[in-house]
């Protein structure tokens, strides 16, 4: 399991993850590294894992618009709740954290990875059956989640002023609604592909 | 302590973390030959490569005949047009992209095999399944395959029909290795990079099934 936590850490510096990645970093920012946002994210990214081992649903055309919609509609709603008083109680923690969960999960459902060693053996094994690599693919998506908890603690250790705080989740949730729209037009594969080339060129 | 310099602390930790990842998770079972995937493997590279390590035999049940392939463009570097024509030898079938880091990552290990089994009724094909757009463009397959070493049959599988029709359930994969008997049944499946000992002791195995 450890191995799989590792392997998935190395996998988060590959363009393959930039679509797992993204929407959570997003909200950990907008949500000024809230603990229980990150908690909210790991179980929904973990959640997202196991659906992906199954192997029952791959999203495509409408689904995937849908799916976009929703990551821009938590996004929108996150960056104007704050000003908008029939808004304030999505700023609440536990919903915020139900929000941020939520995007978490779709991100896994958009996630194309780069299958290494380790998420291999889950995958050949989640053939003959999803509940024994469980364990394996929580520690893997655990491992995923680490550069989203290395921006909670430098935005904790910031600690911004709240209009410091209020650009950074602008600016990081333009980048979210981008990556979400490039989605729902198809036109993701353009960003990974120009990112792989740079990396494997 | 001050929550900032708490979380200064555990930012600092969790950058160690990812550092340590890289610098003690290597693999555990690595291609031992050009594992740079950007330097061409020379046929002296793989040719003094080491002896395969042992492993146990993985078990090799029947999953039986293998899918058709759907709608290809064509084959490159081969005299073979089909699948069926390797009949009487075993037969490694590899889907990969040539852009997937993971697929380069195990080319070392496929020129291995080559190298080894190549001339003892064993074969490999490799189906190309481009995630991009570039990587649809017979050029640039050609172009990879000489950079990377990829000196067998190549099955051009543009449209990804041959991709999904093998693998079960709505998501597919790259790399992911079947070993077919003799008789084109799949006898082994391996998804990602990694255990190539595993993969080396099946093709053995394999071989030494009786025709």
């Amino acid at each position: 399991m450890l191995a799989a936590f590792f392997e998935a850490i190395r996998a988060t510096t590959q363009p393959c993850t930039l679509l797992l990645l993204i929407p959570p970093i997003v909200m950990a920012i907008i949500t000024r590294g809230r603990w229980t946002v990150f908690a909210a994210i790991c179980v929904g990214a973990v959640l997202g894992g196991w659906l992906f081992i199954a192997n029952v649903v791959a999203l495509d055309g409408w689904q995937l618009q849908l799916s976009a919609a929703l990551v821009i509609t938590a996004i929108g709603l996150e960056l104007t709740a704050p000003s908008v008083p029939q808004l304030r109680r999505a700023t609440t923690t536990s919903a915020q954290a139900a929000v941020a969960g939520l995007v978490a999960f779709v991100a896994t459902l958009w996630w194309r990875p780069c299958i290494g060693e380790e998420l291999g053996v889950i995958l050949t094994g989640a053939r003959n059956g999803v509940s024994g690599e469980l364990p394996g693919m929580t520690a893997y998506m655990l491992g995923a989640m680490v550069p989203v908890l290395a921006v909670v603690l430098v935005t904790r250790a910031i600690d911004p002023s709240p209009m410091a705080a209020r650009r950074a989740g602008w600016a990081a949730g333009t980048i979210g609604v981008v990556v979400a729209a490039a989605v729902a037009i198809g036109r993701h594969d353009e960003l990974v592909t120009t990112l792989t080339r740079w990396t494997t060129s | 302590m001050n929550p900032r310099v708490l979380a200064a602390v555990g930012a600092t930790a969790v950058a160690l973390v990812i550092g340590a990842s890289f610098v003690f998770g290597g693999d555990s079972d690595p291609a031992p030959a050009a594992a740079n995937p950007s330097v061409p493997a020379t046929s002296s590279s793989v040719g003094d490569a080491p002896a395969p390590t042992t492993a146990p035999t993985p078990d090799l049940p029947n999953r039986g005949p293998h899918p058709e392939l759907l709608e290809i463009d064509g084959w490159l570097q081969s005299d073979v047009t089909s699948l069926e024509e390797l009949r009487g030898k075993v037969v490694a079938v590899q889907f990969w992209t040539f852009a997937c880091r993971n697929c380069r990552a195990t080319i070392p290990h496929m020129q291995e095999l080559h190298e080894r089994y190549g001339n003892q009724d064993f074969e490999i094909v490799g189906i190309h399944a481009p995630e991009f757009d570039y990587e649809a463009e017979v050029p640039n397959i050609e172009e990879a395959a000489a950079e990377l070493g990829v000196t067998w049959p190549i099955v051009l599988d543009t449209k990804k029909r041959t991709f999904h029709s093998w693998q079960e359930g709505p998501t597919a994969h790259w790399p992911r290795i079947y070993l077919l008997d003799r008789d084109g049944n799949i006898r082994y499946d391996h998804i990602g990079e990694g255990r190539y000992a595993e993969t080396d002791a099946a093709v053995q195995a394999l071989l030494a099934e009786p025709s």
